[in-house]
């Protein structure tokens, strides 16, 4: 059983709160990602996050194949954490780390996310050529978006994907 | 606060920012860009400052000036503007300036900004 984590790391020249408003509401999902995929918030997201919270969206991901997403936002610290995790979906792990935290002239956005491919040693294969790059694609728009929304800022640390 | 002015540009020079308005309809070419490089060295020497562009008026930035006008101590932009038209232009911007950059569309979110470097 192979579990995958991919962590990305960007800095945005916006504040904690302005940070927190944006990251933690569902609504915005649709705003950074690519818009071949459809997505579309079907229920869960008209109030504030809280944990036990409960979303469905629907997505297109590959080859026009619609999929209906259920995951449940976990842990919830303000302007700190959540936590979503995936309760009917494509996957068969789904569990998403959004750590947010204050530095100089801005935040710096962590995603933690470890994840596990249905179908064995099928899905172990089908990894590099389909998972790994589709999902690298979709943290490279939402980045690409997220400095057309707010900017980016220079930091030691570069703005990476890390897939382990 | 130092101010300055000449007939392109309005320039106030704070301890850790400045706010640049260029008048309408100037192009800010590289030759216009090396004056206030020259104002900004003198005003800062190797201080770090960030640099406010506030986009009052419409104008001409030559993309030139990222590519040989910026100063190391300039450790980011702002750019000011409630225009969309504006922001669509510092989109175009931001990749041609390789540090921190940001959007904003009043000037009190920019200074806030730029004093949370320091």
């Amino acid at each position: 059983m192979k579990i995958y984590t991919l962590k990305t790391k960007q800095y945005l020249p916006i504040s904690i709160e302005k940070a927190w408003e944006f990251l933690s509401d569902p609504k915005n999902l649709k705003i950074i990602t690519p818009e071949y995929m459809k997505f579309e918030v079907v229920s869960g997201a008209d109030r504030k996050m809280y944990a036990g919270q409960i979303i469905q969206y629907i997505v297109t991901p590959i080859a026009g194949i619609k999929n209906k997403w259920v995951t449940e936002i976990t842990h919830v610290k303000n302007k700190e954490y959540f936590v979503d995790e995936q309760r009917f979906g494509p996957y068969s792990l789904w569990h998403h780390k959004h750590f947010i935290k204050e530095i100089p002239g801005g935040i710096e956005m962590e995603d933690i996310i470890d994840y596990k491919i249905p179908l064995g040693i099928l899905g172990q294969l089908i990894h590099p050529i389909i998972v790994k790059p589709r999902l690298k694609e979709v943290f490279e728009y939402r980045k690409k978006k997220l400095i057309e929304l707010f900017g980016t800022l220079e930091t030691k640390a570069n703005n990476e994907i890390i897939f382990v | 606060m130092e101010h300055f002015s000449n007939e392109f540009c309005q320039i106030d020079l704070y301890d850790q920012y400045a706010i640049l308005t260029i008048n309408e309809n100037v192009e800010f070419s590289l030759g216009r860009a090396s004056i206030l490089r020259d104002k900004l060295k003198k005003h800062y020497e190797s201080k770090s400052f960030i640099m406010i562009s506030h986009r009052k008026f419409e104008h001409k930035v030559s993309p030139e000036i990222y590519k040989q006008g910026v100063l190391d101590n300039m450790k980011g932009l702002a750019i000011v503007s409630s225009s969309d038209k504006e922001r669509d232009k510092a989109i175009l911007e931001q990749p041609l300036y390789g540090k921190s950059f940001a959007f904003f569309s009043t000037l009190e979110e920019a200074k806030s900004w730029a004093k949370s470097f320091f």
